[in-house]
């Protein structure tokens, strides 16, 4: 599986707007209605919400990986957000989260929404791509650098 | 596949055990009368008593051996048996090497001396700690598929978010298809859930993950009100503890070693600096423990040479409200007591060396075997091979003994949570989980069939 399985150009965002954890996941809920990519914006964000309560998908080192799954969408979806500055996302370090990778998928899917958790952890966790797109604003070259790092994933 | 094994003290024989069920044809060299003659009763194997020193006899019964499995009580012997079992072409040898510094001073390297794998007792059990310690709230901790698959042994407290759900809540709610829950021990009865299964407070549960996702496991397993470690405490200056220390600065922001020998605790304190070291001996005075600070305490390693000490202080340091306790010893077979009474992990140096050494006995369908309540469930790795009844057939059809779960199945690398529809191809991974006494069946259904293929 690769990340542009689930990942459009369209849906990455930088810099993402919001100050808050609930905005942010607002926010990028957002963007995948704008692009037609999930039907219901509530569900979709109550879902997400849900998950956080359990605990939160902030991982540390600056990533979160907020994830759930919804009626809200008919197939798996992602959403990229970064932001240099960072906002409180409780995560397990403390530190201010500045990448967001936010995966919806379908109430049925299971091993591929396992597959690609899977995937995007071993994406970020690769510390010279964290800082090359940390500075990076444009969706295109964001997308294109991402696309790059999938390649050497194999 | 034929396997020799020299020396059949507790590694030997835990070795012999798990092979001799899953039909490996071998012979093991025991010097001892007695002990040979158990194994020759209790077995199916070839029993040969002498010194596995005796080079004539070796040479003799290793006709056709493939593996050697070199674990007598003698370094230098094990050492000499590797050299050797090179030279009578066996393929691959394993030697259990105590004393470390034969490599480390010397500068050689196994590779050099044609020996395909050393296992060192000590640091498997100062690294099994350190794995376990880990991550916060496990009480259980092992690998599959060579470490990418990691099943998690956890207390379930009415405080934790995940108490009051159910699985398929978990698995299709919250979307943790990442946190598989495969047993629960409630009532001093074990459950093989599915996905109505509610996990409760009180409950032991043991749930897959896979290493990469370990990020996301990890704060939802974490008991409540507890902040990252801050503290330890080392009982014991051994090698186990010395390693276990020096592995701690990283995790933990003190680490406290006590040792009631002073020329070792002064030793310990030159070579390992960060590690406050007191010299103390807590077994014979037991106010001292006060000293220490227990009730504030986050993790308490028992690592003397004794595992009886070990076992005694450390209940007594759980008593006192650490939160986690570990200890190391070899009386595991009274693990279910002792997790009972409140350890929370048993570090056992001989059952972690067979299973080193058994992780590495590549060639069979069977990788790593993990035994939870003492024995009764049994969680195994195996091989699809080519030929066998289950590959290439849906699981729903393949026969699998009611009971017995397949968890997980790691195709192409990926690991897959399998449903009936899965197919499992030669060349995939599956892990299993079934009560003890199901595994003949389930054995048969992984190994190839040798009548029509072979």
């Amino acid at each position: 599986m690769r990340i542009t399985d689930f990942l459009r150009k369209e849906n990455c965002i930088a810099p993402f707007t919001s100050t808050s954890k609930e905005d942010v996941l607002r926010e990028m809920c957002g963007l995948l209605l704008k692009n037609g990519d999930i039907t219901d914006i509530d569900l979709t964000y109550e879902a997400l919400v849900n998950r956080e309560r359990l605990s939160s998908t902030g991982i540390g080192d600056h990533i979160a990986i907020p994830h759930a799954k919804t009626a809200g969408v008919s197939t798996m979806v992602a959403a990229f957000g970064i932001n240099r500055e960072g906002i409180e996302f409780y995560s397990v370090d403390d530190k201010p989260v500045r990448l967001i990778f936010m995966l919806m998928a379908t109430k049925s899917a299971t091993g591929a929404h396992l597959k690609a958790l899977a995937r995007i952890s071993r994406l970020l966790k690769r510390t010279s791509f964290r800082n090359d797109i940390e500075n990076l604003d444009d969706p295109v070259t964001i997308y294109e650098r991402i696309v790059e790092e999938d390649e050497i994933l194999g | 596949m034929k396997i020799a094994i020299a020396g059949a003290g507790r590694v030997g024989r835990h070795i012999v055990r798990e092979l001799s069920r899953h039909g490996y044809d071998m012979v093991i060299f025991e010097r001892d009368q007695k002990v040979a003659s158990a194994i020759a009763d209790q077995y199916d194997v070839t029993v040969v008593t002498s010194d596995a020193a005796d080079m004539a006899k070796f040479k003799l019964h290793t006709k056709g051996v493939d593996t050697l499995i070199a674990v007598t009580e003698s370094d230098e012997l094990n050492l000499t048996l590797s050299l050797l079992s090179r030279k009578l072409g066996i393929k691959q040898n394993i030697a259990r090497i105590r004393n470390e510094e034969w490599f480390s001073e010397t500068g050689i390297t196994p590779e050099e001396l044609g020996i395909s794998l050393l296992i060192h007792p000590e640091r498997e059990t100062a690294d099994y700690i350190d794995r376990v310690i880990a991550v916060e709230g496990a009480f259980d901790y092992a690998e599959f598929d060579s470490g990418r698959v990691i099943l998690l042994g956890i207390n379930v407290s009415d405080e934790m978010g995940i108490a009051g759900l159910s699985l398929a809540e978990l698995r299709d709610g919250y979307g943790l298809t990442y946190f598989t829950v495969i047993g629960v021990y409630r009532n001093n009865r074990f459950i093989v859930p599915n996905g109505a299964e509610i996990i409760e407070g009180g409950d032991k549960i043991w749930a897959l993950t896979i290493r990469d996702l370990l990020p996301l496991v990890a704060p939802i397993i974490k008991p409540p009100q507890k902040n990252s470690f801050n503290r330890v405490v080392i009982f014991g200056g051994s090698r186990i503890g010395g390693l276990v220390a020096r592995s701690f600065l990283d995790r933990f922001k003190s680490v406290t070693l006590v040792e009631a020998d002073a020329v070792k605790a002064r030793t310990i304190a030159e070579e390992i600096e960060g590690v406050k070291v007191l010299h103390l001996d807590i077994v014979e005075d037991l106010e001292a423990i006060r000293e220490l600070d227990l009730e504030t305490l986050d993790c308490f390693v028992a690592a003397s040479g004794d595992g009886g000490k070990n076992v005694m202080i450390g209940l007594l340091a759980k008593q006192l409200g650490v939160g986690k306790v570990v200890a190391v010893s070899d009386e595991s077979g009274y693990l279910p007591v002792i997790t009972a009474i409140g350890l929370d992990v048993i570090a056992d140096p001989h059952l972690l060396t067979a299973a080193a050494i058994l992780r590495n006995i590549r060639k069979g369908i069977i990788h790593t075997i993990v035994q939870l309540i003492g024995g009764e469930v049994e969680i195994i790795e195996y091989d699809v091979s080519p030929g066998s009844p289950v590959a290439g057939k849906r699981l729903a059809d393949a026969g699998m003994p009611k009971g017995s779960i397949v968890c997980i199945a790691i195709h192409n690398g990926a690991v897959d949570i399998p449903t009936g529809e899965t197919i499992l191809e030669a060349g995939d991974k599956a892990v299993i989980i079934a009560t003890s006494s199901l595994f003949p069946v389930v054995e048969k259904l992984f190994t190839p069939r040798r009548g029509f293929f072979g």
